[in-house]
């Protein structure tokens, strides 16, 4: 058992499959150069001292060209971790995730398999718009793949480790703030949520969530970064009387829905909490799902928290600005009583 | 049938609205639907329906008061009636006849005003959960007052009124057979005097003292708070109706016997007051005239103890004449407590054995 | 950059097992045609009528495990890798016993198991995945080479570039073979590119560009012969033009309006199924060859075949739509 940052925990999650598959290796920008950062955010950081340039691949930037040939390599027996630097760069590639690898295994007739991994930074972190946004919302819109979404050490290593060994397309969000990377590519108010990792071989299961906080009056749901401002607003409101019961799904695609409408059906009361902006969002798919199958136990309006609908702001004041905050979160707790 | 003119409730988190004006007059006829009233909320002022055609009587309420939501201002009723049978309480146990709202001026753009607009859908807001648990326990939801979202019935007003009403029980009724040869000698003399009291006075005497002396025993401390009021049954010219005799523990017996004497003609004509109905702590029935010996009062509200007074029966013998009544008393069990309910049968029924006592 | 024709010594074996290929695939259109008009085929059809000798010549220099990526107008690629017949047909048809099991359809078909990618009809998009697939050849050591087949209106996408470029970096073994029909669905070639030959561009990124004729089948299994011993050898990608023409409309609902008929007379004089049958000893209309005869017989039984057995099978369950959304073991 070791106590490690998020990125750490990836990192230790791709040289064990590394190690344990020989058809596993990385590709993407920056991250094997020698003297470079190991990705932006320094997950692959060494991993090209003990695997060599060929397993850890630096790319052209060319997006799409990462993308597709990840997939083919993934149809013909390897099983590629793409590095996305940051997850806007998506939609440059969306034909090929979109198109290409999401219904490669469909259109096929179940013939074909693209079993890759791509990983992705989201969350506004003071770059603007094109280096900001999170997107999750578009892929999970995309049937045939999988996507998740850990927020702590441990799930991201035990994630990372199933997706690898997934048969299908996985793409894996992961929040800047969330990293803990360090040295020059941390990050300002990161969170650094350090967690214990185990040394032996685990995984965590696609498709399993998970309850961060008990509570018997109201539901949150939150993803990535929102998991933790959820866990802080739950606090507020315990002051308050209220104990919010915060679940992180980690897999937003496939969605453990039977855990969050147990909770729903035990509190009868929603809130989503969610760094994508608001409409037509995911925060909107988890209300109509709970809407749909556990309408007779609610008590009280679904409400949604997430990023207002415009694109990324830089400044400090309007990025907080445009961010589901923990004031909102209770604001929206507290409207459901 | 007469229907009962209500505060609507709005769905916001206040329960009381201003009464900005009325569009009928006492007395005149309206048609169900038309705009009958204006109240105005924090955010809106709207116009409310009216609920039933017929004349508008009894106007409780004008312009410029603060009303109570769900609480009646008036009544309407139908051609030839005069009075509604019965009145009601609205806390609990009554299903307003729901007020419509027809139009909703919002000064701003509030979400609580969509709350308005779905009130104008003479919807009343509750959430599935809520509704769920309260099917579940067959409790009639709909006049519960909601504390959630948007004024909405949630889950904790369900168990809370669960809490309030243990199980709807039946009304418990308790009889005793009294020797009123001492009340009737007392009435004789007293009309000898020159009154023309009633047994009916004199029993609205004897239980002001009986109700005095058990305050807080026999119903909510809150009926008192207006006075001692105590309803009587009536005749109308095709019913009976309770009308309040107020502040009965204040009055003189001559006063009483003027007061009752105005209550009997003015529920002839169909003039009678019946506002205070909900104020009053008990209520007394007497069906002797109509050669009844012992019944089960049931009118006109649960919460407080109903005594029947039977026919009074000369008993001949050689020592005199005696004469003797049957006296009920029926009570919600769930409002008032058993021992209660017989210490007053007992202070009554000696209270009219001895009738003196109701001059202590 | 270099122009080759057609003139290894090809024996006569040889020859009559390209015209086999050849005509297999320009009956297999016709007969697609006849049978869209005939209500049989529920899609359109991007036919490949006219340029059957490309996917034919380039497949003909490869090994059964080589792997090809074809496009929206991919009957004559599965064709010439060997994708049969009647799984061809049953898809088109949408029955079960399709190559794609009646979800992929005309513009999808495929099978890895002879190493013919499922078609990939997004114009440009194959590439980056034959390129991807040439890594994973690399790194596994498999000796085995990827051919993307785009046209010259799928060299203008980015995706190709990206493709070319990577390929070009890590020594790929991967042959991108334009298919230069001179048209996009209606726009021709030089209004959409300023250059000349779409092979000139191979040098940009740093690998031979190679022009064939691409109605020659001889010649374009030459060209491809030499790049895949370049890509076997390690010594990385091949940019191949093949100069051809699509005797029919972009798609069905084509009627070819913005070109001339003197152009496509032009262009069936250079028809590779004649040119194939002229070579054999054969004339052009009749078959007055007993070998080219037995092939043309061949041919016939093969689709006559393939055209009861699609005719025949089964659709499928409307349910199954639900399934293969992820792969599912078996």
């Amino acid at each position: 058992m070791a106590l490690m940052t998020i990125a750490e925990a990836l990192r230790e999650g791709i040289r064990e499959e590394m190690r344990r598959d020989p058809t596993v290796f990385c590709l993407g920008e920056d991250i094997g150069i020698s003297g470079g950062f190991g990705g932006a955010f320094t997950v692959t950081l060494g991993l090209s001292d003990e695997f060599g340039h060929d397993r850890i691949l630096d790319t052209p930037i060319s997006e799409i060209g990462i993308a597709g040939v990840a997939i083919g390599a993934a149809m013909t027996g390897m099983r590629p971790i793409a590095d996305v630097q940051y997850g806007d760069f998506l939609f440059c590639m969306m034909d090929q995730l979109a198109n290409q690898a999401a219904k490669m295994t469909y259109m096929s007739g179940g013939t074909v398999k693209v079993p890759l991994v791509m990983r992705a930074p989201v969350g506004s972190t003071r770059r603007g718009s094109q280096h900001a946004q999170s997107l999750e919302a578009f892929f999970t819109h995309i049937p045939g793949l999988k996507v998740l979404a850990p927020s702590t050490a441990y799930d991201a290593k035990g994630l990372l480790k199933s997706a690898v060994r997934d048969e299908n397309p996985v793409l894996i969000f992961e929040h800047k703030l969330l990293y803990g990377s360090k040295g020059g590519r941390s990050e300002k108010g990161a969170l650094s949520p350090i967690g214990e990792v185990p040394d032996e071989d685990y995984t965590v299961p696609i498709g399993k969530g998970a309850i961060r906080r008990a509570g018997k009056d109201v539901t949150i749901v939150g993803k990535l970064m929102t998991v933790y401002r959820a866990l802080e607003a739950a606090e507020i409101l315990a002051a308050e009387g209220i104990e919010a019961e915060v679940i992180d799904p980690r897999t937003l695609v496939p969605l453990d829905k039977e855990l969050i409408l147990d909770s729903v059906r035990k509190t009868g009361r929603l809130v989503v909490v969610e760094e994508d902006n608001l409409t037509h969002g995911w925060g909107a798919e988890i209300a109509a799902i709970v809407a749909e199958e556990a309408f007779f136990y609610l008590d009280a309006p679904i409400k949604r928290v997430a990023s207002l609908d415009t694109p990324p702001p830089f400044a400090p004041p309007m990025e907080a600005y445009y961010l589901p905050s923990i004031e909102r979160i209770v604001t929206a707790v507290r409207a459901q009583f | 049938m007469a229907v009962d003119v209500m505060v609507p409730p709005l769905g916001t988190t206040v329960d009381t609205l201003t009464l900005i004006a009325w569009y009928r007059n006492e007395g005149d006829t309206v048609v169900k639907g038309d705009p009958l009233f204006c109240v105005e909320t924090d955010k809106a002022t709207l116009d409310v329906e009216a609920p039933g055609s017929g004349r508008l009587i009894r106007i409780s309420a004008k312009a410029g008061d603060v009303v109570q939501t769900l609480t009646r201002i008036a009544v309407i009723v139908g051609e030839g009636e005069t009075t509604p049978a019965a009145d009601t309480k609205l806390t609990t146990l009554h299903q307003p006849a729901a007020a419509r709202i027809t139009s909703a001026v919002a000064p701003t753009l509030a979400p609580k005003v969509r709350a308005i607009t779905d009130q104008s859908r003479n919807r009343i807001l509750i959430s599935p959960r809520a509704k769920r648990f309260a099917q579940d326990r067959n409790l009639e939801w709909k006049t519960l007052r909601g504390t959630g979202p948007e004024g909405a019935i949630v889950e904790r007003d369900v168990r809370d009124a669960l809490k309030e009403e243990p199980a709807a029980q039946s009304p418990v009724t308790l009889t005793s057979e009294v020797d009123a040869t001492e009340l009737m000698l007392l009435l004789e003399r007293i009309n000898h005097l020159g009154t023309a009291a009633t047994i009916d006075d004199l029993m609205l005497m004897i239980l002001a003292q009986a109700l005095s002396e058990a305050r807080g025993t026999n119903c909510p401390d809150e009926a008192y708070d207006s006075g001692l009021h105590i309803g009587l049954t009536v005749e109308t010219k095709e019913d009976f109706v309770v009308a309040p005799v107020l502040n009965v523990d204040t009055l003189s017996l001559r006063t009483i016997v003027a007061e009752t004497a105005r209550i009997r003609d003015a529920a002839l004509i169909g003039n009678i007051d019946t506002a205070d109905v909900n104020q009053i702590a008990a209520c007394i029935t007497n069906l002797g005239s109509f050669c009844v010996d012992t019944f089960t009062p049931t009118m006109p509200v649960s919460q407080c103890p109903l005594i029947g007074i039977g026919r009074i029966k000369r008993h001949t013998s050689a020592q005199g004449d005696s004469f003797s009544l049957w006296l009920s008393l029926t009570y919600d069990p769930s409002k008032i407590r058993a021992l209660a309910a017989a210490k007053l049968v007992q202070t009554v029924v000696t209270t009219i054995e001895n009738p003196l006592r109701a001059l202590l | 950059m270099a122009s080759t024709k057609g003139q290894s010594a090809c024996s006569r074996q040889e020859l009559l097992a390209f015209y086999h290929d050849v005509l297999l695939i320009r009956r297999f259109e016709e007969q697609c045609n006849a049978l869209f008009l005939q209500g049989k085929i529920p899609s359109t059809l991007h036919l490949y009528i006219g340029q059957e000798a490309v996917a034919v010549g380039v497949c003909a220099a490869l090994r059964p495990d080589d792997y090809v990526l074809g496009t929206h107008r991919p009957h004559g690629h599965a064709i010439a890798k060997g994708v049969s017949s009647r799984s061809i047909m049953a898809e088109l048809f949408g029955k079960v016993t399709g190559c794609c099991k009646a979800k992929g359809g005309s513009m999808h078909v495929g099978d890895m198991s002879v190493g013919m990618f499922p078609a990939i009809a997004i114009v440009g998009a194959n590439a980056p995945i034959a390129t991807g697939a040439a890594l994973s050849a690399k790194m596994r050591g498999s000796g085995q080479v990827v051919v993307a087949f785009f046209g010259e209106g799928g060299s203008n996408e980015g995706a190709v570039h990206e493709a070319m470029n990577m390929a070009a970096i890590w020594q790929l073994p991967v042959l991108f073979v334009c298919e230069n029909n001179l048209y996009g669905a209606s726009t021709p070639v030089s209004q959409i590119t300023a250059i000349q030959n779409v092979a000139d561009r191979a040098a940009a990124y740093g690998m031979p560009g190679v022009i064939v004729d691409g109605n020659d089948v001889v010649a374009v299994r030459d060209a491809a012969r030499q790049a895949v011993e370049r890509a076997r050898a390690g010594e990385g990608p091949t940019l191949i033009e093949c100069k051809t023409y699509r005797f029919c409309g972009h798609s069905r609902s084509d009627a070819c309006g913005y070109r001339t008929r003197e152009e496509e007379a032009e262009w069936r004089d250079k028809d590779p199924v004649t040119r194939l049958k002229l070579a054999l000893g054969g004339q052009a209309d009749t078959s007055n060859d007993d070998d080219v005869a037995r092939v043309e017989a061949e041919v016939e039984a093969i689709l006559e075949d393939a055209i009861r057995f699609a005719d025949e099978s089964p659709e499928p369950a409307p349910e199954d739509a639900l399934l293969h959304v992820f792969w599912e073991d078996k």
